[in-house]
């Protein structure tokens, strides 16, 4: 079964109980095909996942999952310092079976063994993070636009 | 195409006794957390028809969460369906 590893950015504005925060990911997270389902199982951050009945509509629902993710923790949070303390959290819960397996299908992406034209390509190193800014003066020029990449 | 099977929340909770002793289902406005060990699984669906007493999920979903917490071989004895 192919398992292709991908990284994934965002940026997402959330309202919280008092704040509006800013939340910027430089992600990684698997996809494969399970039961005639495609499946995007998050590595960083590991706790969660999305289903869809192709790539991009599973690579959809994984971004939209993270957003619920997200809103949950604002929900619990009662300060923005909580907020990007429990986001923070959730983005460095490992998924380590994800994360073998992940490192595996590098391994295979760079010998030609998974090949996917319908991504971009990006270096497997590339930086991950997770950044948790609180928004004091919104600016046009903050938006960005998020992106998959199968990681080589 | 076939599907992993509908699991009830109660069976989860069955199987994270068994499997992963203390762990912990809290129901949020989105999602159930799953705390165990120190770790939380923040994506386990609230199931097909929102918050219900003991809404069924699907077994794809608490599969996906056993590997997260890497009990995964545990929770297929208990759960044979996912």
């Amino acid at each position: 079964m192919d398992r292709y590893p991908i990284l994934f950015s965002r940026r997402e504005l959330i309202e919280g109980n008092g704040f509006i925060a800013g939340v910027g990911v430089n992600g990684r997270a698997l996809l494969f095909e399970e039961d005639g389902d495609t499946w995007v199982e998050g590595v960083n951050p590991g706790g969660f996942a999305a289903k869809g009945s192709s790539p991009s509509e599973a690579l959809a629902a994984f971004c939209e999952e993270f957003r619920l993710v997200l809103f949950d923790i604002a929900l619990e949070s009662s300060s923005f310092e909580g907020f990007q303390a429990g986001v923070e959290r959730f983005f460095n819960e490992t998924n380590q079976t994800a994360l073998h397996e992940w490192e595996e299908a590098v391994d295979a992406v760079r010998q030609g063994r998974i090949t996917a034209e319908w991504l971009d390509r990006r270096p497997a190193e590339s930086p991950l993070g997770i950044e948790v800014v609180q928004i004091r003066h919104p600016k046009a020029a903050n938006n960005q636009e998020g992106g998959a990449a199968i990681a080589a | 195409m076939t599907t992993s099977g509908l699991v009830t929340l109660k069976e989860i909770r069955e199987m994270l006794d068994a499997c992963a002793p203390g762990a912990r289902i809290v129901p949020k406005e989105h999602h159930n957390w799953v705390l165990w060990n120190g770790r939380t699984y923040h994506g386990l669906p609230l199931g097909k028809h929102g918050k219900r007493v003991n809404p069924e999920i699907e077994g794809g979903h608490v599969r996906r969460m056993a590997r997260f917490f890497e009990i995964l071989e545990c929770a297929k004895k208990h759960l044979p369906q996912i």
